[in-house]
């Protein structure tokens, strides 16, 4: 009986609660975390760089402070994003040879994210809440959701494979205004940490470049207190300050 | 202290950089540029060290081109820093005027990246902050001054060539042949009393007196920052003055007669004055977004600011600037523009190497290409002077620690005249014969070195 209301409850859940809720697992609270971000040329080359990433959520917004230790040429290198629902902040970049912050908005947002696959926009973890979802595809094991926004610049559609079983997304495949696969996002590896799923390693594929960038996560602490994470953090003053 | 930072250095991963740069000059000089940054980092404090080789005419110099230490420490809202440090004013990267607390390195020429140009000097620096307000206050005890190359290399005021220009012409000036021995001793005595290595590695220093004071108010948020400075300090270039005696030969053209002897005799106890003027200074700057732009401006009042006139003499007076930045970041490309307006508020028809009043134009376009390369281009131009720059340079990596740079520039301005001290055009056209290609390889290692 309860196996039956389980899965009446599951058919009449409609896309958008899928993706909400998807999307609302991937939220991680109060953290730090250090990642090694990996990109790989179409040759098959590598390069690592090494970054430490805070993330501090309230009920306005999500911030993050982002903090580059290699290599070399990008240690010092620090952004903040502010990310609110259905507001466009511009996301901060402290650049250590200038020791000045330069402000990314507009356009800019969709471009890469430290020489990467990502671009700042694909860091973002809300909704704008002006896309569609609609069910694509589904089986015992997943749901494939297609998402639309008339107003993102970069992509047509994205498509969003969302796991029944943690409904983490383990696969985005993201559709340029051409209508061809530009970008894939894969999460090859997950860790379960104070009762929540996080992507430990995540691999995009920019179909287009031949490139691949990975991000994993070598160490994360959750539920850091907010004192830790104080506002000031998320400020040009704050990166000026820690140069 | 000392042992501290010792023993912490100790601790320490140092990070290692090489960088190797051959440069061929229009002229076909070759210049060997060899590079090597040891830095260290802790919570509290981080220190680096730039130690640069020169190799140009068979000369060869090892210079110290700059050391940082910074150490910081917090009581709550109130922080002190000090160190040997760089500090940033101001928004404008390339025409700033207000970026001016720490000395530049002019020895090495034009379009050289601004944290290699400015040079670390001691600062104690007392700060807090509140709400989005920051209140500094800082004292540089030794007062910084830029690095410049007055006589006998590339980059200085008067090349070697030009410094023969002018001894050659000065044998078809009329006047007594029985004092043409002067003419002789005259160069003699500025060598002597001018530093005039091919490669300067050393500027002059000013006896300390009780240093430089600035105090600087930032209000930020994400949207926008703004900010107000007003200092009270040396300039940080150099006032060079001929004695005026002397001046007045080179102006003329002729030669002392004997009756003159004795008050060029007495010039020539002291044939160059060089010194720093104190001012005022007072700015503001604000940085914000407008459509896909970052915005940026700046401005700046000076009490005294010293325009260099021709014959090497010197006029002080008010100056005011102003500029603006607009610049733009999409996928790997970077769109820079700056624009600056200068007026020396007490101008003169006889300026030398800058204009009285004038519009200054610097913009940057990099282009990420494939295989992680990018193509760069630079230009700047001064309206009045009629001179500038154009600059090209791809850079690509070879391994995931080594890359190459590859530059070329192109320096152009009025034509030279035949008496340099009356060159009608800007700085950059006065060295417009040392056009230049170079070669860089960079070693950058990924991670720490131990």
């Amino acid at each position: 009986m309860n196996l039956l209301l389980f899965i009446g409850t599951l058919y009449a859940i409609e896309p958008k609660e899928i993706i909400e809720s998807a999307v609302e697992r991937q939220q991680i609270e109060n953290s730090i975390q250090t990642i090694r971000m990996t990109l790989v040329s179409k040759s098959g080359a590598t390069k690592s760089r090494m970054f430490t990433m805070k993330l501090r959520r309230d009920s306005d917004a999500l911030r993050s402070y982002t903090r580059f230790s290699e290599p070399s040429d990008i240690r010092g290198t620090q952004i903040v994003f502010i990310d609110r629902p259905n507001k466009k902040d511009p996301q901060l970049i402290y650049l250590p040879a200038l020791k000045r912050v330069q402000r990314i908005v507009g356009r800019a947002q969709n471009g890469s994210f430290m020489g990467s696959d990502f671009s700042f926009a694909d860091l973002e973890q809300s909704l704008s809440g002006e896309e569609t979802h609609t069910l694509e595809h589904e089986d015992a094991e997943w749901w494939t959701i297609r998402s639309t926004d008339p107003n993102h610049k970069n992509y047509l559609y994205w498509s969003t494979k969302i796991s029944k079983k943690d409904q983490i997304p383990y696969q985005v495949d993201y559709y340029a205004k051409n209508n061809t696969l530009l970008k894939r996002l894969t999460v090859e590896n997950t860790r379960e940490q104070d009762g929540r799923v996080i992507p430990i390693k995540t691999r995009m594929e920019n179909h287009k470049k031949g490139t691949q960038t990975i991000l994993e996560i070598t160490e994360i602490r959750l539920n850091v207190p907010p004192e830790e994470l104080p506002l000031d953090m998320f400020s040009p003053a704050y990166m000026e300050e820690n140069d | 202290m000392i042992k501290l930072l010792f023993s912490a250095s100790l601790r320490a991963s140092p990070i290692l950089e090489l960088d190797s740069q051959a440069i061929v000059y229009q002229n076909t000089n070759v210049e060997i540029r060899n590079t090597l940054v040891v830095s260290f980092r802790e919570k509290s404090w981080k220190t680096s060290y730039r130690i640069l080789q020169r190799s140009l005419q068979k000369q060869h110099a090892l210079v110290l081109q700059g050391w940082e230490l910074e150490y910081q420490h917090r009581w709550g809202p109130i922080a002190l820093r000090l160190g040997n440090r760089r500090l940033r004013w101001g928004q404008l990267d390339v025409l700033s005027d207000l970026d001016t607390l720490n000395g530049t390195d002019q020895s090495l020429g034009p379009s050289i990246h601004p944290s290699i140009l400015k040079i670390p000097t001691p600062i104690v620096t007392l700060s807090t902050r509140a709400l989005h307000t920051n209140l500094s206050l800082s004292w540089l005890p030794f007062s910084a001054q830029d690095r410049l190359g007055i006589y006998g290399s590339h980059w200085s005021l008067v090349t070697p060539n030009q410094a023969e220009s002018i001894a050659a012409n000065a044998q078809d000036w009329s006047g007594d042949w029985l004092t043409e021995a002067w003419l002789h001793s005259l160069f003699e005595e500025i060598e002597e009393s001018i530093p005039s290595a091919p490669i300067p590695s050393l500027y002059f220093q000013e006896a300390p007196d009780y240093g430089d004071f600035t105090l600087q108010a930032k209000w930020d948020s994400v949207a926008i920052s703004g900010g107000i400075y007003a200092a009270w300090m040396r300039n940080r270039r150099p006032r060079i003055q001929l004695h005026p005696t002397l001046a007045d030969y080179l102006q003329s053209e002729r030669i002392p007669t004997s009756l003159e002897l004795n008050d060029v005799n007495e010039a020539l106890v002291d044939p160059i004055s060089i010194d720093y003027p104190r001012s005022w200074r007072l700015g503001a700057d604000v940085s914000t977004t407008i459509s896909i732009f970052g915005l940026r401006g700046e401005f700046l009042y000076q009490s005294n600011r010293t325009l260099p006139l021709q014959y090497l003499q010197a006029q002080d007076g008010g100056y005011i600037s102003a500029g603006i930045a607009l610049d733009t970041l999409w996928d790997s490309n970077l769109f820079l523009l700056e624009a600056k307006y200068a007026h020396y508020l007490n101008p003169s028809s006889q300026s030398w190497l800058e204009a009285s009043e004038t519009v200054q134009i610097a913009s940057l376009l990099r282009i990420g290409l494939p295989y992680q390369s990018h193509l760069q281009l630079q230009a700047g131009v001064d309206t009045a002077q009629r001179d500038g720059f154009a600059q090209v340079g791809l850079d690509f990596p070879i391994r995931s620690n080594y890359s190459i740079l590859l530059q070329g520039a192109l320096l152009f301005g009025p034509p030279q005249a035949e008496q340099p001290l009356v060159y009608s055009g800007g700085v950059i056209g006065y060295w417009q014969d040392e056009d230049y290609l170079s070669l860089h390889l960079q070693w950058k290692p990924n991670q720490s070195f131990l």
